[in-house]
């Protein structure tokens, strides 16, 4: 592992490597934890997250690259324009080993080029190119030109569509054309510094410190993870969309921008029949799960229609929230996000957002210039994304997001959005289960799962719910409306999402798996990979110790908990009719008196939900204490 | 589709593969103790746009070209069927890629390089074991022509039913 970081400063051209400092690497375990720390050093209170100031981080994961389970992930971090907070985004495909083969672990971006440009990574070889031929043009088209420009159909890309370009709140940036780091608008980040790309072509190698070691764990994992029944066949055979049915049988699937929670016909958004009618599995580097999708579309109305996905979040969110079970034409929308660089799940919720603003008369056709926003108008979907991306008419307001948006149309159009601290909500009903209704909250970021996903509450299996009550203590545990036990539950989970994310290994392992990828064996395939010691408890306390640094990201900005610890409004005021009869089964009262109990778990305040010192310096965070106290 | 003297194959089924690469990263660790793609003696093409894979590798053709172009005789067969190289005789002149149909034959940092089955290894070949897709198989070869008969007859007999066309 001899990796480099590559600093790019984009305004002069400057082009410097480094070495990944090994100290960072055993304090914050590589990928999302060296990433946030890099963030924290580089950004000062108040930052525009928009300047050419603000940095950009892509931070491959410490084991990507190598055969580790469902090891190929990266980590993009920077300030999110859409929450001005701190964000975290994760990506697969293959662009992270590519990257490591290259000899390159992470790259940081500052300043702002003079003009459009794409930087290309050839090996050892790094330079910027002119990407003026490029603005304006899809991730696809881009790709493809990128590809003939320099002679080779194996090189990776990671690019930004038009909605990066025009600053679209929730512009993601795009993997090998489809794979997103969807949220928070990193790809407008991008596109603030007029840089339209990355290329990668490495053919060098990965080593590890142990090999004899390293074989033993992750291929023992490998085995294990294939000998899973829930792992292996559902996930192969149907992708993450095989819990579309169980979500509307139990009422959660989102319909109509979350009025309620079930549709008529969720089969055709369902895994198992896109799967059978539209998709093959396909998979991101050294992935045993192959829960990817690849859709075509041969006939019919969007006849021609080809795309990565679509995926769970996908068919909700651009689907049954926006009220139509129309497969292909969720296809075709989602096929739109990929190409245009947009977050499905965001896009998705300024679409419904728009769609109950027009219901209740807070948006006319004169607003819409003539678009018929009923719910479950695919057409008028197809239309507004290209608008959004585009910055058209309506378009241009929704891509500020939702909560800008419900601002400037006011009349109490902030109901309608479904957002919390500025970022919309992924198309899990947290009405439904406290403790994503608690880690919702929490997520730096804003409100999903993508974090912290506490499956384990499902208990799906014998097993999981043994794990949920060893976790918690409690056979409440896996009582999804009980609060008992659930700051603990969050805890747990935050703290191996985090692990998972600086080896690049992906978060589906552990909610999918739970003991058979765990802090034991991924702390052996981190020691053996790096040479670097650490324990599954240690590596537990550094998942506690990037949890807490990017809490306090958001406090140095000069939050209070109640800016920060919330959820979207209908989620603590409004009943779901499909859930328990339309019982009122979250409160505001309710989340709060988890929110206390996780930050006395946590040892911080219990009233401010602020660190004290003593925690910091626990956690080897002393550094933070005089800017997070300053912003007090 | 040479068979090793066990009846055992390596069957390669593109349409099955997923991309995942994890034979390339089993297969370059396996051999030299390194990770890299376009270190391996299989290798996945890929066509990110349309979302098409192919993993290609040494066959060990019956008639193999790169055999019979080889100058000085370094390639010959093993006693199981596997197309393998004498490095004495060997002098690097890349008759045999440049040859080779199926693109599997390479030069790299590591020097020459191609697909064994894992015979230097001892065993059979560890990319089968780790493709968890069933792209690439390590099967008898009796049953891949039974396989493959059984998919076209299912195929004929269903499109014979009545009102049930493509």
């Amino acid at each position: 592992m001899a990796g480099q970081m590559l600093f790019v400063d984009l305004t002069d051209g400057g082009i410097e490597r480094r070495p990944v400092d090994r100290e960072l690497l055993r304090e914050y375990l590589g990928g999302r934890g060296i990433n946030a720390r890099l963030l924290w050093d580089l950004t000062q209170k108040g930052l525009d997250p928009l300047s050419p100031a603000a940095p950009l981080l892509f931070g491959t994961g410490t084991l990507a690259g190598t055969f580790a389970p469902n090891s190929g992930r990266m980590t993009v971090t920077c300030k999110s324009p859409a929450t001005g907070l701190y964000l975290k985004t994760n990506v697969g495909s293959h662009a992270a080993p590519e990257l490591r083969f290259a000899g390159y672990e992470y790259l940081v971006f500052q300043g702002k080029a003079p003009h459009p440009v794409y930087l290309w990574i050839d090996d050892g070889e790094v330079t910027l190119r002119d990407a003026r031929g490029l603005w304006g043009l899809d991730t696809r088209a881009a790709d493809r030109r990128i590809k003939e420009e320099l002679g080779d159909d194996q090189i990776r890309t990671i690019l930004i569509g038009p909605a990066g370009e025009n600053l679209v709140a929730f512009a993601s940036i795009m993997a090998s054309i489809y794979r997103a780091a969807g949220r928070g608008g990193s790809g407008a980040v991008m596109g603030s510094k007029n840089l339209k790309g990355i290329a990668v072509r490495g053919t060098g190698e990965v080593t590890v410190a142990d090999p004899e070691g390293f074989t033993e764990v992750a291929l023992a994992a490998r085995r294990a993870l294939r000998a899973d029944e829930y792992c292996w066949t559902r996930s192969y055979e149907f992708g993450t969309a095989q819990g579309i049915i169980g979500s509307n049988e139990g009422g959660t699937l989102p319909h109509r921008n979350f009025q309620d929670g079930r549709v008529a016909d969720a089969y055709k958004l369902s895994g198992e029949y896109v799967s059978e009618r539209f998709a093959h599995p396909e998979a991101c580097s050294a992935c045993v799960f192959h829960c990817g999708r690849f859709a075509r579309i041969k006939s019919g109305p969007y006849a021609g229609t080809y795309t990565a996905g679509p995926e769970y979040e996908t068919l909700a969110s651009l689907g049954s929230k926006c009220g139509t079970t129309d497969t292909a034409g969720v296809i075709k929308a989602g096929e739109l996000c990929n190409i245009l660089g947009m977050d499905t799940i965001s896009a998705g919720s300024l679409v419904s957002f728009a769609m109950e603003c027009y219901e209740y008369g807070l948006l006319s056709q004169k607003d819409t210039n003539g678009l018929d926003l009923s719910w479950g108008n695919v057409e008028s979907i197809l239309v507004l994304l290209e608008r959004m991306a585009r910055r058209e008419g309506l378009g241009d307001l929704l891509a500020n997001g939702s909560r800008a948006a419900a601002k400037t149309i006011g009349r109490g159009a902030e109901a309608f959005a479904i957002q919390a601290k500025g970022l919309e909500q992924s198309t899990v009903d947290v009405r439904g289960s406290m403790s994503y209704a608690l880690a919702f909250a929490l997520n730096p970021r804003g409100p999903d799962h993508l974090m912290t996903e506490c499956l384990a509450e499902v208990g799906y299996t014998p097993e999981v719910r043994r794990l949920a009550e060893d976790i918690t203590g409690t056979p409440k545990a896996t009582d999804s409306l009980s609060p008992e036990g659930k700051p603990r539950m969050v805890a747990w989970h935050e703290e191996i999402y985090a692990v998972t994310d600086c080896l690049g290994i992906c978060a589906f392992t552990d909610t999918w798996s739970y003991t058979r990828v765990n802090f034991e064996n991924m702390a052996a395939m981190f020691a053996a990979a790096t040479g670097i010691a650490l324990s599954g408890d240690e590596a537990r306390r550094i998942g506690e110790r990037i949890i807490t640094l990017e809490r306090l990201f958001n406090l140095r900005e000069g939050l209070t908990r109640e800016e920060l610890d919330v959820l979207p409004q209908r989620m603590v005021s409004e009943p779901s009719p499909t859930l328990h009869r339309g019982a009122r089964t979250l409160t505001k009262e309710k989340l709060d008196g988890m929110l206390r109990e996780y930050y006395v778990l946590r040892e911080w305040d219990s009233e401010s939900g602020v660190p004290s010192r003593e925690t910091l310096a626990r956690l080897g965070l002393d550094f933070a204490a005089e800017d997070v106290m300053g912003a007090r | 589709m040479p068979t090793d003297p066990r009846g055992m194959t390596l069957s390669v089924d593109s349409d099955r593969c997923t991309g995942c690469c994890t034979c390339a990263l089993v297969c370059s660790f396996v051999h030299d103790r390194i990770f890299g793609y376009e270190r391996s003696r299989v290798r996945v093409w890929r066509d990110d746009n349309r979302g098409l894979f192919a993993p290609l590798l040494c066959e060990q053709c019956e008639d193999a070209p790169c055999v019979v172009v080889c100058p000085t005789g370094a390639l010959g067969r093993d006693g199981q069927g596997i197309v393998v190289r004498n490095a004495v005789r060997c002098i690097g002149c890349n008759e045999c890629m440049n040859t080779c149909p199926l693109g599997a034959i390479s030069f790299g940092p590591g020097g020459w390089m191609k697909c064994d089955r894992c015979a230097s290894l001892g065993r059979s070949p560890y990319c089968a074991e780790y493709c968890t897709a069933g792209a690439l198989r390590w099967e008898p070869a009796r049953l891949v022509a039974r396989a493959r008969a059984r998919e076209v007859a299912l195929r004929r007999v269903e499109s014979q039913q009545p009102g049930q066309g493509a």
